[in-house]
């Protein structure tokens, strides 16, 4: 029976991110099965309806197919472009929550007041969503955690669910604000977004926009002469994929950074969607990479990137995708995990890697990182033989490790710096009262005591008993 | 009479396994994909009928259960070219879809949730045939299914079949510095504590082993994983030769195990194969006499389990040889290998070997004259359960990964069931490594004594 995913996208960040999500799912797929019938990879993502709207089965063939998705925002701009678009077909009027002024990246006005006001709307739409499924194995949910409405009512939408359905996963990928944000709140949005995060969701992957301005930098280096001219996106794929949607003309600049994330949600669910020799679910992976329930945020990286955007380099050996994962500059957000304590770490490889050539590599580098002394041998693989569009194999790496709560101190320093003075303080307190800016510090601050903690544990030494003479 | 065995195939591992070895048995009994009977195997003397039963229509069909928690490996079998051999009544895939998650908690009670079901598949295996002599059961012991609902299955079997042999084919998990599964020391230790107490026979494989064996002696770069399981393949069919072409001796499991486990708890068998070739026309320049067979499978390796036989002694050991073998020759190799000290045995029982021949199946063509299985009870065995145990020890003091255990209905309360398992897993290292000593049959009257001392 299908397993299905149902995503949920909150706000400008996450909205983008979705649109470019869609694309590549539309497309691995049809590269994946070339016959057009819907099977059961197909409708862990989407659902299949014919022209009077009824539901079809798996097996039948494909006439429209409608994604499992939420798409919320408290203004029109984004998600009027959605729906002109041709990946507007995707989506139905009800699966759409939106307002028209917007919630002014301010955190509070997205979770008190516009939470308020949508809840019961929001619930009734996700009731309508999950009843469609057979068996739903998680929520994925994109947004920001910087501006007002993907952090603020991101944070509600968790809640709610996590209240109606404590038993299915809750997946999120979330925007961190980089160092030159261009929003002035951001500090107090994310701190706020990031305490949510750490109650309610199950596993956050973090992304940040400067390790992605500088993965999209370095595969643009060797070839920005070309990419100017072309018109570089996977578009080398056999089949034409007319029927579905067809690649925008021109490149907006967060196109390709966006387009880094839909591959990074694409890689995690692979596994449940085609076959492998090591399969791994998302239970898995929450399984073997969270030791403790409040620290479950991994730092993702993928290898080889060059060729996301322009499929024409020549790829290089498979040993080097497994030496470069580990290196900084492949990282979705800034930090030094080399200089940390590992606390687990999951490798997921796609199209044809053997069981032995994971091994050879893994064991070569093992002594390069550090793991936590109770945990030496805290790695999960799994191999999917479905590989990604445009190369022959990718690898991404989930790894739970002790940086993390360094880029928490930095969000802290940047909340301290503001509220020292309070400022902008007033705009939060039309809706919330002020002992909830000390609460969040307290609580993050906690979390990045048992992050250090875990860092500075050593194994006892047992002493010996003296004998006294 | 026939002594029929049912397999079990519980999880991603046991099913993959499994798909291989049904290759493999259909291939020597001369059927084809979809369970017809060749054209040129009419005439055979084999008996099908141990593992596979006759439908109306001519169908052989696979005495096989193929249970998972989540659909992937299962639709990939139906999909394949085997998918009309399968008996579909018999594969059991559960309604959540959500899988076990590597979590032996949530295997166990999807287990128990899903029981009737099963019990009743299993009793209509049972019920079909004449005599039922036992059950095989392929599974991993590290992940979520194979080891969770594999343990609450063979509770459930030892309890409704308590005469009926259960042989377990359980794949360990990696032995060298890394894992594949993070809490792999959990779900091994709670896995372990079934299979000693309601197993009669655990053959043990793991990956390391068998992931060499394929890169040194088969010369495959890099090998896949169906390769690796058309390794274990090979040792199942070759284990279960002496049941399916009848000869003078061992011609049930009962005889094949009793001269393997001499007491109850001490049944951890590894296996060795020679020569070894997998659907690949090398004809190696090698000879292949009954003495040159038996020697080699002692040999660390060709054993596809990470310990090295140079530790410990050998408590039992039956080589099942198939080809033309002059049994004279057998009698000159035992003399061989004594008078050269290749295997040290216990010194507390006979120190035999023991052979057994079997023919083999007249319709695959192999280039050697002489192969050679070995199924041994060794003592060094225990350095597999030390190294699980203490990286458990390390993850349980941290309480780490405990979490997700917790949600089940069998840790809610408090964690005794990983304490009791623990205990079971050293009382079987201690009774291992015991074993090793000259005064072993005297060790329980003396421990029993310490204990009321201590009392």
């Amino acid at each position: 029976m299908p397993r299905e995913l149902i995503f949920v996208q909150v706000g400008q960040c996450g909205n983008q991110i979705g649109m470019r999500f869609w694309d590549l799912a539309l497309k691995e797929h049809a590269k994946a099965k070339q016959s057009l019938l819907y099977d059961e990879s197909l409708s862990s993502f989407f659902r299949n309806v014919n022209s009077k709207n009824q539901e079809l089965k798996i097996g039948d063939p494909i006439q429209n197919l409608k994604a499992r998705a939420l798409i919320v925002d408290m203004e029109e701009g984004v998600i009027n472009q959605i729906m002109k678009s041709p990946l507007g077909e995707l989506f139905e009027e009800r699966q759409c929550i939106n307002d028209v002024s917007g919630a002014g990246n301010n955190w509070a006005h997205g979770f008190y007041h516009y939470g308020n006001q949508y809840e019961k709307h929001i619930e009734e739409r996700l009731r309508k969503t999950v009843e469609q499924c057979d068996s739903l194995q998680c929520f994925f949910m994109t947004h920001s955690i910087g501006g007002g409405t993907g952090s603020g009512l991101g944070s509600r939408i968790l809640g709610l669910l996590e209240d109606n359905y404590p038993e299915v996963f809750r997946f999120t990928a979330s925007v961190f604000p980089s160092g030159d944000d261009d929003v002035v709140t951001s500090p107090y949005n994310s701190l706020f977004s990031l305490y949510e995060l750490a109650k309610h969701a199950d596993c956050v992957f973090p992304i940040d926009n400067q390790a992605l301005i500088n993965i999209v930098d370095q595969i643009d280096k060797p070839n920005k002469a070309r990419l100017v001219k072309e018109n570089a996106h996977e578009g080398s794929v056999g089949i034409k994929i007319t029927q579905f949607g067809e690649e925008e003309k021109r490149q907006k600049p967060f196109d390709k950074m966006n387009s880094l994330i839909a591959h990074l949600l694409s890689h995690i669910t692979c596994s449940m969607r085609f076959e492998g020799a090591l399969n791994v679910d998302l239970n898995e992976i929450t399984m073997n990479l969270v030791p403790y329930p409040d620290l479950h945020f991994l730092i993702s990286s993928m290898a080889p990137l060059y060729s996301l955007l322009d499929s024409k380099l020549q790829p290089r050996r498979l040993d080097q995708m497994f030496s470069d994962i580990y290196h900084p500059d492949f990282q979705m957000i800034t930090g030094q995990p080399s200089l940390h304590k590992y606390l687990a770490v999951g490798l997921l490889v796609r199209g044809d890697v053997a069981f032995s050539d994971v091994n050879r590599n893994i064991k070569k580098l093992k002594d390069q990182l550090k793991m936590i002394y109770w945990n030496q041998e805290g790695f999960k693989y799994g191999i999917c033989n479905q590989p990604p569009i445009g190369q022959q194999y990718s690898m991404l790496c989930l790894a739970n490790n002790t940086c993390i709560k360094d880029t928490f101190q930095e969000m802290t320093d940047r909340f301290q710096k503001l509220y020292k003075r309070k400022v902008y303080v007033h705009h939060y307190k039309q809706y919330m009262e002020q002992s909830h800016f000390d609460e969040t510090l307290n609580g993050i601050q906690n979390l990045m005591v048992k992050y250090q903690d875990l860092e500075m544990a050593q194994p006892k030494k047992y002493q010996r008993i003296q004998p006294i003479f | 009479m026939p002594r029929e065995i049912i397999t079990l195939q519980v999880g991603q591992c046991g099913n993959q396994i499994g798909i291989e070895f049904w290759k493999q048995l259909i291939k020597e009994h001369g059927i084809n994909n979809e369970g017809i009977l060749e054209e040129f195997a009419l005439q055979g003397d084999d008996r099908k009928d141990v593992f596979f039963y006759q439908a109306d229509d001519e169908h052989y069909i696979p005495r096989a259960l193929l249970i998972d928690m989540e659909p992937r490996v299962i639709n990939y079998i139906q999909t394949s070219q085997f998918s009309t051999l399968f008996n579909p009544e018999n594969i059991f895939i559960s309604k959540d879809g959500g899988g076990a998650g590597n979590n032996w908690a949530c295997g166990y009670s999807q287990g128990e949730r899903y029981q009737e079901e099963l019990m009743e598949m299993i009793d209509r295996e049972a019920d079909g045939s004449d005599s039922l002599e036992g059950f095989l059961m392929l599974h991993s012991i590290a992940g979520g299914t194979g080891s969770g609902s594999g343990s609450y299955i063979l509770e459930r079997l030892n309890d409704r079949f308590p005469k009926k042999i259960i042989q377990t084919y359980s794949v360990f998990p990696n032995q060298n510095e890394t894992s594949d599964v993070v809490v792999q020391p959990y779900n091994s230790l709670l896995t372990l504590r079934r299979l000693a107490q309601n197993a009669d026979a655990v053959v043990v494989l793991d990956n390391t082993a068998l992931n060499r064996i394929a890169v040194d002696r088969l010369k495959i770069p890099i090998p896949t994983v169906s390769q690796t399981n058309s390794l274990v393949a090979m040792v199942m069919a070759a284990s279960t030769t002496t049941l399916r072409y009848p000869g003078y001796m061992n011609n049930d499991l009962v005889s094949i195990l009793a001269g393997l486990v001499p007491t109850p708890r001490c049944h951890f068998l590894m296996t060795g194969y020679t020569p070894l070739t997998i659907d690949r026309h090398i004809s190696s320049v090698r000879k292949t006499t009954v003495l040159d067979v038996m020697r080699r499978l002692l040999q660390t390796k060709n054993i596809m389990v990470s310990t090295s036989t140079k530790n410990g002694n050998y408590i039992s050991i039956l080589n099942i040889i198939q080809g033309d073998v002059d049994a004279t020759q057998i009698h000159k190799s035992l003399q061989r290998i004594r008078e050269r000290k290749l295997a040290s045995f216990i010194e507390w029982g006979p120190t035999s070997i023991q052979v057994a021949l079997s023919k083999k199946s007249p319709y695959i063509e192999t280039s050697h004259k002489v192969s050679g299985l070995m199924l041994a009870n060794h003592t060094s065995i225990h350095s597999l359960f030390d190294r699980i145990l203490k990286q458990y020890h390390k993850l349980r003091n941290r309480n780490a990964f405990l979490d997700q255990y917790k949600k089940e209905a069998m840790f809610k309360d408090s964690l005794d069931e990983f304490d009791e398992s623990r205990e079971c897993l050293e009382s079987l290292i201690s009774e291992y490594k015991a074993a090793e000593q000259k005064n072993y049959l005297d060790w329980g009257n003396d421990d029993n004594m310490r204990i009321e001392e201590q009392q």
